[in-house]
């Protein structure tokens, strides 16, 4: 029997410099309309002159492997893919409530304004059928991004988040992101709220 | 048809112009919310106020108004031919007929803020999500509908025991309906504002303040502006209601958002401190002071309490109407609420609802004044409904004499 994938992206923030390449990549790639975005770089400024810093945190559908945005759909238009883990949307069956934009914890899903349907994230499928990477990992210049099945162990995603201590996103929500982060600690980066070690004034 | 005829219907339209200026003022607004949705669904511009930070607006608020005030309206006629409190039977149809009409004005809020309301019918049948609370919530709100429909006919009919179950399997359902609305924003664990069975309960209590303002203030309306006295047992019953039951149901709502705010305040807890600060504090705060804490609850409930034009119908008319305009600005404050902190931080979101979207609110008030309007006329909504009424058959009065 062929083995289930289980496709994940591990997220190295000490390369990540804020370029926005990937934002670009994955607009282009998926024709994503003006205002709205698959993937963003979460940026916000630490410390206090003449100590500061940036700090840079990519986000995108994480692929949860317990999602909410599949629970509230009313007509199943959202669903998580059996054989790969990847959750998805169909747009013939979405009916535009909205109600998977609100449930989701970190924000990643908007309403296409030209297709009027709920859209977000996919690991750009169609690429990665091709034997592909998603855009954003092809566009990024630091290679930050790590696609690839954790189920193989010799996938570079797998050796990536077991030989470094890796962290997923908001998990008090029970929602267990297929999106990791290593390379910095994202719990005392200011970009959850209550995650911060920082001074409030500085976040 | 001879003059004498078309003498008759003329006269007949004159004595009726009021009447007719109201409906056709009715029909002017729902043209203009036709051609609202000609622009929201064909056209090509984004001419809805709610944004990707906020994508629940005014509309869906102003369908928990109208549902909640259906739940209600259904909770308070239910107490007379199903509790057995006899008192309530003379409200119990024009009750159950508002309870249908709020419910549809509010499908029709609902299907205009939905992207694509037409896939909403078959795609609930063939393929829905049985974890999905919307889809539930769409299922019992029918089957809601389906009784207050049965149980209507049987009080027109004097079909009293269908009436009776209708209107108990009717109570049944609207509790899982409205509590089910509850849980579509209490099952959001992203949203901790509304996250919690908080919400559930606080629908299903605020839907008998909801529901008994609305009837107080369609049943006094309907009398004034027919120019009717009202029969002395129903003016008993509505002072009563606004007095006594109106009352009580404020002091529990009262008591429930005290707790709601201090629980949302004490410790700061994340996410949850900054929705309930923007209300208290922040870009809703005129909204919750002014209107939903002051003009919703403080000003009618101490009014209803301690002052003596309470006891007049004129009274409980005001404080009505003061305790709904309020509930429509809690309702957009509780939806909006929820989704104004950004779950990444920063500043407020904003959301200013659009023109569109304020026609769409017309609109679906004007449905709702509408078929009532109507009905008013033609169906018998008065227990024993002894006074002749223009438009109403021969045939419906027999019944209601019988």
């Amino acid at each position: 029997m062929k083995a289930k994938k289980r496709y994940a992206m591990a997220i190295d923030l000490n390369r990540c410099i804020g370029c926005d390449s990937c934002t670009v990549a994955c607009k282009m790639e998926n024709d994503v309309p003006l205002g709205v975005w698959r993937i963003w770089v979460n940026q916000r400024e630490i410390g206090r002159y003449p100590r500061v810093s940036r700090a840079f945190l990519p986000v995108l559908c994480n692929h949860c492997e317990n999602p909410v945005c599949v629970y509230v759909c009313p007509v199943k238009a959202t669903y998580r893919r059996k054989k790969d883990g990847v959750v998805v949307v169909d747009p013939h069956l979405c009916i535009g409530c909205k109600i998977c934009m609100v449930a989701c914890p970190y924000q990643m899903r908007y309403l296409d304004p030209i297709k009027r349907v709920a859209q977000k994230c996919d690991f750009c499928l169609h690429r990665v059928q091709a034997g592909l990477n998603p855009a954003c990992v092809e566009g990024c210049p630091a290679g930050v991004m790590v696609f690839g099945d954790l189920n193989d162990p010799n996938s570079p995603v797998a050796k990536l988040v077991s030989g470094r201590p890796a962290q997923r996103l908001k998990t008090s929500y029970g929602t267990y992101p297929q999106v990791f982060y290593v390379g910095k600690d994202v719990s005392i980066l200011p970009f959850e709220k209550g995650g911060s070690i920082y001074d409030k004034r500085d976040a | 048809m001879t003059v004498k005829a078309m003498r008759a219907i003329w006269e007949r339209v004159r004595s009726e112009q009021v009447y007719l200026l109201w409906l056709g003022f009715l029909c002017v607004i729902l043209a203009i919310g036709g051609y609202a949705s000609g622009v929201r669904f064909l056209g090509h511009e984004e001419v809805m106020g709610a944004t990707n930070l906020i994508p629940l607006g005014i509309l869906i608020s102003t369908y928990v108004f109208f549902v909640v005030t259906s739940t209600g309206l259904c909770f308070i006629t239910s107490f007379g031919h199903v509790f057995g409190f006899h008192r309530f039977e003379i409200i119990a149809k024009r009750g159950v007929f508002l309870s249908i009409i709020t419910l549809l004005a509010g499908f029709v809020a609902i299907g205009v803020e939905t992207e694509r309301p037409w896939r909403l019918g078959s795609l609930f049948l063939t393929s829905p999500n049985f974890t999905a609370p919307i889809w539930w919530m769409a299922f019992f709100y029918t089957l809601y509908l389906i009784c207050l429909v049965i149980e209507l006919c049987g009080l027109f009919f004097h079909k009293m025991v269908l009436a009776r179950y209708a209107g108990l399997f009717g109570f049944l359902t609207a509790i899982a309906a409205h509590s089910t609305l509850g849980a579509i924003f209490g099952l959001i664990k992203a949203r901790s504002f509304w996250e919690g069975p908080y919400l559930p309960i606080y629908f299903i209590l605020s839907a008998l303040v909801s529901g008994t303002a609305f009837l107080i203030l369609m049943t006094v309306a309907t009398y004034w502006v027919e120019r009717r006295p009202i029969p002395e047992e129903t003016r008993a019953l509505l002072v009563h209601m606004g007095k006594k039951l109106l009352v009580l149901f404020l002091g529990i709502v009262i008591f429930f958002w005290i707790w709601k705010v201090i629980t949302s305040v004490y410790g700061q807890p994340p996410e949850k401190y900054e929705a309930m600060m923007s209300l208290l504090a922040g870009p809703q705060s005129v909204n919750f002071w002014l209107f939903e804490v002051a003009i919703g609850i403080l000003i009618p409930f101490f009014f209803l309490l301690l002052h003596p034009a309470a006891r007049s119908i004129g009274g409980v008319f005001i404080a009505s109407l003061l305790v709904l305009a309020g509930l429509f600005v809690s309702r957009f404050d509780l939806v909006v609420g929820g989704q104004i902190a950004p779950v990444w931080g920063g500043p407020y979101a904003s959301y200013t609802p659009s023109g569109i979207e304020w026609i769409f609110v017309l609109t679906s008030m004007a449905l709702c004044l509408l078929i009532y309007s109507l009905g008013e006329r033609l169906l018998p909504l008065e227990q024993g409904d002894s006074h002749s009424r223009p438009g109403q058959s021969a045939e419906t009065e027999a019944q209601g004499a019988s």
